[in-house]
């Protein structure tokens, strides 16, 4: 199921609309940018309507709702606890109280407009960074980041872990699955099984360095075939003297 | 649980940046030195990346309530490939996580990799460290490894949300980091005891069946234990 989240975003990423044909670089800068007038600038307003304009997009490129909902419902559920409790919890001035099964609710002011604050700005900078992995596929990414200057060390092991994830992935659910078969995890709600669950887990995991680890060393070859000597091939960007 | 963006006020989320990125530098320094003696590393990195971030996606299984969560995988990367390294890998998946998971964010990035790179590496190299120092077996240093890492990841990131929560300043900083303490001890404590228990049952099955790879990230020496197991399963 998140395999299937990661594919799809990558495939929408890979499409042909405008913000993908969009330079990395720009769409890298921009996002940056919004992100940081959100977190860093007080008010509404803004999130607000960096989300609007975020959601625009989202329609414009006619995202699938799955997608949009299973990436944003989880941190929006998040910011509403944290919503309810700074109504609830600061110190502030009382806007107005709820009687409710013999126990009083009081709503305060301040906690009220900040929980606000913090709620927006959660939903607006994950809908910034939804649209950014959206419309860019992970190669145009690792070329931006090192146009930006990222080490390109650190781009390198991303590009290769976002390559070898899903391969990983595959094989790790295979064993998984063989494991499952060989009743590997039983009802874990009773110690027996419980012990026998965490034994496979621990078994799984070190099967999936172990195939990771060696097949490091036939990546490694076919890299080398291919004209690696320990650095990724070149700048998709010209320099800019 | 990583810090999500808006939950941290600018000036802290620069901070963190700047503390951690000290540490990052470090481990860069580390991998470009390697590469120009070893030029397989970093596609071995990619591939052991690739392998701690799946391991961090895994259920565990939670006993009693039949649930499962994930474990932050950090401590098992810094046994496996250093410190300073596993920050490197760490900084990878939290990008990676924050742009295609909305788990995390980029404001909070430095936050989150302090936390979770810089301190659960250290803490679980260094508890290992000890552990295999003080004489304790290779199951047992990586379960205490796991164990107080992953204690560390959770303690860091709630000093870090009680320093730079908006709207946390009128309050006194340590009653906010025992607030959040509260919230998450309760979830985190037997998170960590199983997290210790994986990593630890992870290390001893890897000494088991392929010791040479530990002897060649150098967790093992030729004569350690890892050996002489691997030649009773030979028998």
């Amino acid at each position: 199921m998140v395999k299937e989240s990661y594919l799809m975003v990558d495939a929408l990423a890979q499409r042909d609309n405008t913000f993908t044909r969009m330079d990395a670089r720009v769409k890298v800068l921009l996002s940056v940018l919004a992100l940081a007038a959100v977190v860093g600038l007080p008010g509404f307003k803004l999130p607000l309507f960096i989300f609007a304009l975020t959601s625009a997009l989202i329609l414009a490129i006619r995202v699938p709702f799955k997608i949009v909902a299973g990436r944003m419902l989880p941190p929006v559920f998040l910011g509403i606890v944290v919503f309810l409790f700074m109504a609830l919890f600061h110190q502030g001035s009382q806007v107005f109280s709820l009687e409710m099964l013999g126990l009083e609710l009081k709503i305060y002011g301040e906690g009220l407009i900040l929980g606000t604050t913090v709620l927006l700005r959660i939903i607006s900078s994950v809908s910034i960074l939804l649209c950014l992995s959206l419309t860019t596929p992970v190669h145009e990414l690792g070329y931006a980041l090192i146009w930006f200057h990222i080490p390109r060390v650190i781009v390198e092991i991303l590009l290769l872990t976002y390559r070898y994830l899903f391969v990983l992935w595959d094989e790790g659910m295979r064993i998984r699955q063989a494991q499952a078969m060989r009743l590997g995890y039983p009802d874990w709600r009773n110690p027996a099984g419980w012990k026998k669950a965490v034994n496979s887990t621990s078994t799984l995991m070190a099967m999936v360095f172990i195939r990771a680890y060696d097949r490091a060393e036939n990546t490694f070859s076919a890299m080398q075939i291919r004209g690696y000597n320990g650095d990724i091939a070149g700048q998709r960007y010209k320099k800019t003297a | 649980m990583h810090i999500q963006d808006g939950f941290l006020v600018g000036k802290w989320a620069v901070a963190w940046y700047g503390a951690a990125s000290v540490f990052i530098a470090k481990g860069v320094y580390d991998i470009t030195w390697r590469t120009q003696k070893v030029m397989a590393y970093k596609p071995l990195l990619g591939l052991v990346s690739a392998a701690v971030f799946f391991i961090s996606l895994l259920p565990i299984p939670v006993p009693v309530t039949g649930t499962s969560s994930h474990p932050a995988g950090t401590p098992v990367a810094a046994i496996l490939v250093g410190p300073f390294v596993s920050m490197v890998l760490a900084v990878v998946a939290l990008l990676l996580q924050a742009l295609f998971f909305a788990h995390g964010g980029l404001s909070t990035l430095g936050a989150n990799v302090f936390s979770m790179g810089v301190v659960g590496s250290l803490t679980g190299f260094g508890v290992f460290w000890l552990g295999r120092k003080a004489g304790l077996s290779l199951g047992i240093a990586a379960f205490l490894a796991g164990v107080l890492g992953d204690l560390a990841v959770y303690l860091s990131t709630s000093f870090q949300l009680a320093l730079g929560m908006p709207g946390i300043h009128d309050q006194s900083v340590l009653k906010a980091f025992l607030t959040f303490l509260a919230l998450f001890m309760p979830t985190q404590l037997p998170l960590a005891l199983l997290e210790g228990l994986v990593t630890g049952g992870m290390v001893k099955y890897i000494a088991k069946v392929r010791p040479d790879i530990l002897i060649k990230l150098g967790v093992l020496r030729e004569t350690d234990e890892g050996e002489s197991q691997n030649a009773e399963n030979q028998k």
